[in-house]
């Protein structure tokens, strides 16, 4: 399996872009050169110089140190709220898919709900309504992508259930757990990986479309969406301000896809629609 | 064909009401009160304000007839009035919503377009240097948020070049030329990516095609390669080039919401944020309400083209 990840050219590449982000987010505290809240209201949107590798903002913070600061709030969102999704949609698809009838069609229904609202609009509204932070958001990107998950897991239950080794299994006397747990689970396993990576950009790009609205992570702390929405005011004066936070937003967000691309390769040739 | 038709608008809308609903009560389960939050939290306000506005709300009766009397109320286009400058949600919609829907519909031509032709050329010429350049390219498309594409496109060419607006707003009555000059960044900053997605989809859904049978049978019954092309397997590879333009349409409306902003379009998506960042209850249900009903209303559309296009479906 892993040797069948190196050997995809793009599988590298995708690692190799997210690789330096995840260190980064992981010894963060360690690099940072000033204190990313500290205002400095003589130097006001300065360029690079010695004391600031990457310039100032307006309000004469470090860029470079809420750059990298900035990358844990975003990471923490977007692998929680996809977590959140994965958990929630694959049990919600798995007892849809096994056992059918009025589970069915009230747990995929339930789902659809939440196929009703445009996905950043619904995050504008609970925002709206009860305020931001990191756990609001985790709760309200996860809910968000429940249904791809529920959606996935349940056309792979149907799809295993009524196969012969199911059967056999419980012929066995094996239980519905056990079956769920040893018999489907694994089989269906690949598809839900490919959207794992897709469904992290995806998130990514919601927190910081959200952050850029400035309904996100709430300032003062640091977060890419909220400094690109911060720098747009500043694209003359200091280009620099906002060329880091984009660049790093992009190849992120780009790592991630590529890496969802390859896993497409990788764990299911047969599968060839890219959505 | 009829029946699919009935049903499927019948489930826009039930659609439709679940969003009703939905929008009523996460306004009405948030914690605090919501005529509080309105009249702000920085300073100490007088009871007397908070119960005339409560009462102005409909907010000091009995839930469910809360809930009735809302339900009626939206029956009958009537969200309300907004709360900080009392004029009627309705007349904001009505205002602003013919210029969301003409930036959303622009880009998604535009985006359509450039997708389809350059998913079908990479297709064609498939391992040739056309096909890597639109799929690097369209694989760079996607994960570029648009509000990174539309700040590049306003420091180039309004800031460097000063060829076009960096945004705002000129009536279509008072000066076309303005008004579409206007339109010109915001739509290809939105649709931009979108064509990526588009191209991505066309090129594979075309070469499913062409790696059929039928298509060597095609030309060996001496068809012209144009009449293969765009006779037959576009004909056939169309199916989910519409799925994937219908399901932009939930991207684009998150995107109009992020360029109107950036731009400073005031459009319906600007007046929302406006009202969330005020609390303006009534004006956030409305825009809400109105969007989402949009977004169902073009899905329910492209269901039924979907279906028009895939006996299979229905």
């Amino acid at each position: 399996m892993l040797k069948r990840c190196f050997r995809n050219r793009t599988f590298i590449i995708s690692i190799l872009m997210l690789l330096p982000f995840m260190l980064i987010a992981i010894l963060g505290p360690l690099i940072v050169t000033h204190d990313p809240l500290a205002i400095d209201s003589v130097n006001i949107l300065k360029p690079p110089s010695r004391t600031y590798i990457l310039g100032t903002d307006e309000f004469g913070r470090d860029i470079f140190s809420r750059l990298i600061l900035g990358i844990r709030p975003t990471l923490i969102v977007a692998l929680g709220s996809t977590g959140l999704a994965f958990f929630l949609g694959f049990i919600i698809g798995l007892l849809a898919g096994y056992y059918g009838g009025v589970v069915e069609q009230l747990l995929m229904r339930m789902v659809d709900i939440v196929l009703c609202f445009p996905p950043i609009l619904l995050a504008l509204m609970i925002v709206a309504f009860w305020g931001s932070g990191i756990v609001i958001l985790i709760f309200i990107i996860g809910i968000l992508y429940t249904p791809h998950f529920a959606r996935i897991t349940y056309s792979g239950v149907i799809q295993v259930k009524t196969l012969a080794y199911i059967e056999s299994e419980r012929s066995l006397g094996a239980s519905s757990f056990r079956i769920l747990k040893r018999g489907i689970s694994p089989n269906i396993m690949s598809p839900l990986i490919i959207q794992v990576s897709l469904t992290i950009a995806s998130a990514i790009l919601l927190e910081a479309g959200l952050s850029f609205l400035g309904v996100g992570i709430l300032p003062p702390a640091p977060s890419w969406g909220q400094m690109i929405g911060a720098a747009k005011g500043y694209v003359m004066l200091s280009p620099n301000y906002i060329f880091w936070p984009s660049l790093c937003l992009c190849l992120t967000i780009l790592g991630t896809n590529l890496l969802g691309d390859s896993l497409r390769d990788i764990l299911d040739p047969k599968l060839n629609n890219e959505t | 064909m009829i029946r699919f038709l009935i049903k499927r608008i019948f489930l826009a809308l039930i659609q439709i009401f679940i969003v009703l609903s939905l929008v009523f009560l996460l306004l009405h389960i948030m914690p605090g009160d919501p005529a509080v939050l309105a009249l702000g939290t920085d300073r100490t306000v007088d009871p007397q304000v908070v119960e005339a506005l409560r009462h102005e709300l409909g907010l000091d009766k009995p839930i469910l007839e809360q809930y009735l009397i809302y339900i009626k109320n939206v029956a009958n286009l009537n969200f309300g009035n907004s709360i900080t400058d009392k004029v009627p949600v309705m007349s904001y919609i009505a205002e602003r919503i013919p210029r969301t829907i003409e930036l959303a519909f622009l880009s998604i031509i535009v985006a359509s377009i450039i997708g389809v032709v350059l998913g079908m050329v990479a297709a064609l010429e498939r391992k040739k240097a056309a096909d890597i350049i639109t799929t690097s390219l369209a694989a760079l498309g996607i994960s570029l948020p648009v509000f990174v594409l539309g700040t590049l496109f306003i420091y180039v060419f309004s800031f460097s070049l000063r060829l076009l607006p960096a945004g705002g707003f000129i009536a279509l009555s008072k000066n076309a030329g303005a008004h579409y000059a206007r339109l010109v960044l915001p739509v290809a900053t939105l649709a931009l990516p979108m064509a990526a997605s588009i191209a991505r989809m066309t090129r594979s859904s075309m070469l499913e095609v062409l790696n059929k049978e039928v298509v060597q049978t095609l030309y060996a019954k001496g068809l012209s390669r144009q009449k293969v092309v765009f006779g037959h397997v576009l004909r056939n590879a169309m199916i989910p080039i519409v799925t994937i333009i219908g399901l932009q349409f939930g991207n684009l409306i998150g995107g109009t919401v992020l360029i109107e902003y950036l731009f400073n379009l005031p459009g319906l998506c600007s007046v929302l944020l406006k009202a969330i960042s005020y609390r303006d209850y009534p004006l956030i249900q409305g825009c809400i309400f109105v969007m989402s009903s949009f977004y169902i209303l073009v899905n329910m559309f492209v269901d039924i083209l979907y279906g028009a296009l895939d006996p299979r479906v229905r």
